[in-house]
């Protein structure tokens, strides 16, 4: 069997048209080597032969020899699980970075090691009653002043406190909302990004249908999606849509896989070649404590604008606590499946309450962190916002108590409040103040009269007592509170300066056990980035390697060409020449 | 086995002594787990090995730690129960001492869970990265077939 005379020629311009491609390749790769979200391509290529069959009658069976080269697609070089690993990472690293900066708002109220806070009020206060115990005091209109003002100093402290606990509350509840404020809320940021990856899932199968990869739109979306793991737990799954999955039932009976083109005779003659699709699942946990998925985008089902998910915020700015999300699955779903998650943070005095949370990402954290009761949710990490709202709220309800009851038995058993609250509610940080009788003189600190000669004294004796007792419900001062009927006050075997030192540490401990949590698991995400960029991103020393490699094949394709001409020419020019 | 008031006070400090003990393990071994992943991160894989001895020792003191507080629980008719059941059967002075310390448990057990997944991962990551580079890897040649 001859060979074609210019066969070799084909093969070498396939070679020189392939290398070609794959400098182009390594030129466009070092040019992205700083595009963020950019992915290192490569030229899959493979060989081309003719497939003839071997005849066992041929009388002359030749070796078949390859044609070339044959350049197939170019393709991104990914790992599909350091993607995964670093998706389930970033969302983890995500819930103790939200964490922390709940956390680090909190402390910048409450860090009583760093600023004069509420501990050293109480300590001022308490100064000032160690000098009205001195009989030559008690009765100066003075040393009375200075105590109010200390108390003024106090109620303003807590006032402080509370609104700024409230003000970091609705900051919070702005991260998850956004709503009225420059930045996107959470949930806008999260449903932009589901419409976008849905959108580029349609545009990218349909260029992949008429054999266009979309590498970009594909770097596009994976950059979209390692950002939604930001917020809340995903999986992302690659899947043949319905068309092209599974098996259908051919007109002769027979079970036929879609997948796969057959004959008339029903005998597979090739795969067919069809994108995948791309699908992302929320994981959470349901209420049963199992692990449950949701479908967000569900590839390009029910075309543009059907085929992704969209969520909602619960609550008020005004009232934040208790703030929920609330995820509809992807538009075309059928109705039985539509039923939305809503993921929320629970209530751990009441764990009969169950309800769906994620173990991960920036959402949960700020869901948690605005938590409706002081318990916090089951699964919390570190005490939420209403917990130190609720504490200095004790402090303050406990404070007022002690002071207007030792006041009351001062006064001879009159009511005689030196504390009040500014809306007549019941007492709280928020809403703690100087009574406005003691400002203008109807009310007095203790009040030496007839009934009660000692009144002043014995109200600054046992004030100071008060400020030095641990109260744990069962101590009393002086059998004031069983006299008045007044129940006895319990800061948790805690005196009122401990107590607020208490509310400090706790927070100061949160605070240092979850920024340790941070610090691994943000080293553990660069340790997953600096993998899956030796993976997917450029390397200059590869690129520059590869660029020689590539220029050393196209040299020798060239030469190969030469050479074969040179073959040619010594077959037509000086072949057979012997005699003429 | 029947306690009488004291004996029971006794009892429950025990235990309660024990959950202490329990606690300042888990932080430690917490600490190594965090160790690990920093290491594993940051490809100090020399670091890794002292660091699993240590955490082995630890984990044969946890599991005579556990041991005994399950033998204490027992011993108080609470055998096989949960926190927050332990907290339901116990009396006011009972509550008062465990409940704080249960919570710093279940706080500590997170840490010790979300430590231990991040070392996890980053190790079996390494191990990937060694499978293949060893696949990579011309084999060694057992007998050199050109003599």
């Amino acid at each position: 069997m001859l060979r074609a005379t210019f066969a070799g020629f084909s093969t070498a311009l396939s070679a020189l048209q392939a290398n070609q491609k794959r400098l182009d390749i390594t030129g466009q790769n070092l040019a992205n080597m700083n595009t963020v979200g950019y992915t290192r391509q490569q030229l899959e290529t493979s060989s081309l032969n003719y497939t003839n069959p071997v005849s066992k009658y041929m009388s002359n069976p030749t070796f078949n020899v390859g044609f070339g080269t044959q350049m197939n697609c170019v393709s991104q070089i990914r790992d599909p699980y350091l993607d995964a690993q670093y998706r389930m990472q970033m969302t983890k690293s995500s819930y103790t970075d939200g964490v922390q900066t709940a956390l680090d708002s909190l402390s910048r109220v409450l860090d009583e090691s760093s600023i004069s806070g509420i501990q050293k009020a109480f300590d001022n206060i308490q100064s000032v009653l160690s000098n009205l115990q001195d009989s030559a005091n008690i009765n100066d209109a003075v040393f009375e002043s200075e105590l109010r003002s200390r108390m003024q100093a106090l109620t303003n402290l807590l006032n402080d406190s509370a609104n700024k606990i409230t003000e970091a509350k609705q900051d919070e509840f702005d991260r998850l909302k956004g709503e009225g404020t420059s930045e996107q809320g959470a949930v806008e940021k999260v449903n932009d990004l589901l419409r976008n990856i849905g959108d580029l899932n349609v545009q990218i199968k349909r260029n992949q249908i008429v054999g266009q990869p979309s590498l970009e739109l594909l770097d596009e979306r994976n950059r979209m999606i390692d950002e939604l793991s930001s917020y809340i737990p995903i999986e992302v799954t690659y899947y043949k849509d319905d068309d092209h999955s599974g098996t259908y039932t051919a007109p002769d009976g027979s079970i036929r896989d879609k997948m796969y083109e057959y004959d008339q005779n029903g005998k597979v003659i090739g795969k067919k070649e069809w994108p995948d699709d791309l699908r992302i699942t929320m994981s959470y946990k349901d209420e049963t404590g199992a692990t449950n998925s949701l479908i967000l985008v569900n590839g390009t089902e029910g075309g543009q604008g059907k085929n992704y998910a969209e969520a909602t915020v619960n609550g008020t700015r005004e009232n934040p606590e208790g703030a929920s999300m609330t995820f509809t699955g992807w538009a075309a779903y059928n109705a039985a499946n539509k039923t939305p998650v809503t993921i929320s943070s629970g209530d751990n005095a009441n764990p009969t309450n169950a309800h769906n949370y994620l173990e991960g990402g920036s959402i949960q954290s700020s869901i948690d962190m605005l938590a409706a009761t002081k318990d916090g949710p089951a699964h919390k990490s570190v005490e939420c916002y209403q917990y130190y709202t609720e504490k200095l709220n004790m402090l303050a309800n406990t404070f007022a108590t002690v002071i207007n009851t030792i006041n009351k038995d001062g006064n001879g058993g009159q009511q005689a409040d030196l504390l009040s609250s500014r809306d007549g509610s019941a007492i709280t940080a928020a809403n703690i103040t100087v009574n406005t009788d003691w400002y203008s003189g109807t009310v007095h600190f203790g009040n030496t009269s007839s009934t009660k000669p000692s009144g002043a004294t014995d109200t600054a004796l046992n004030m100071l007592e008060a400020m030095k007792t641990r109260f744990d419900g069962n101590r009393d001062i002086q059998g004031i509170f069983a006299n008045l009927g007044v129940a006895l006050p319990d800061l948790g075997d805690k005196t009122f300066s401990d107590y607020m030192t208490n509310v400090s540490t706790v927070l100061a401990n949160d605070s240092l056990a979850n920024q340790t949590a941070l610090k691994t698991n943000v080293t553990v995400l660069n340790g997953l980035q600096d993998s899956r960029d030796s993976v997917s991103g450029v390397s200059l020393d590869e690129e520059a390697s590869n660029m020689m490699t590539y220029l050393s094949a196209y040299n020798a394709a060239s030469r190969l060409m030469t050479a074969l001409d040179e073959a040619l020419n010594t077959l037509i020019n000086n072949t057979g020449l012997v005699g003429r | 086995m029947a306690f009488t008031d004291s004996s029971t006070d006794e009892a429950v400090s025990g235990f309660s002594d024990t959950l202490e003990q329990l606690l300042g393990l888990m932080g430690s071994i917490s600490e190594l787990e965090e160790a690990k992943a920093e290491a594993a991160s940051t490809k100090q894989h020399q670091k890794i090995d002292g660091l699993l001895k240590e955490e082995q020792a630890l984990i044969l003191k946890l599991r005579g730690l556990e041991q005994l507080r399950m033998k204490q629980a027992g011993a108080l008719g609470w055998q096989g129960l949960t926190f927050r059941q332990i907290l339901e059967r116990a009396d006011g002075g009972q509550k008062k001492l465990l409940s704080p310390l249960f919570d710093k448990m279940n706080a500590q057990l997170r840490r010790l869970t979300d430590s231990k997944d991040s070392a996890d991962r980053i190790l079996r990551l390494r191990l990937k990265e060694l499978e293949e580079a060893l696949a990579g890897a011309p084999q060694p040649r057992l007998h050199d077939s050109y003599g």
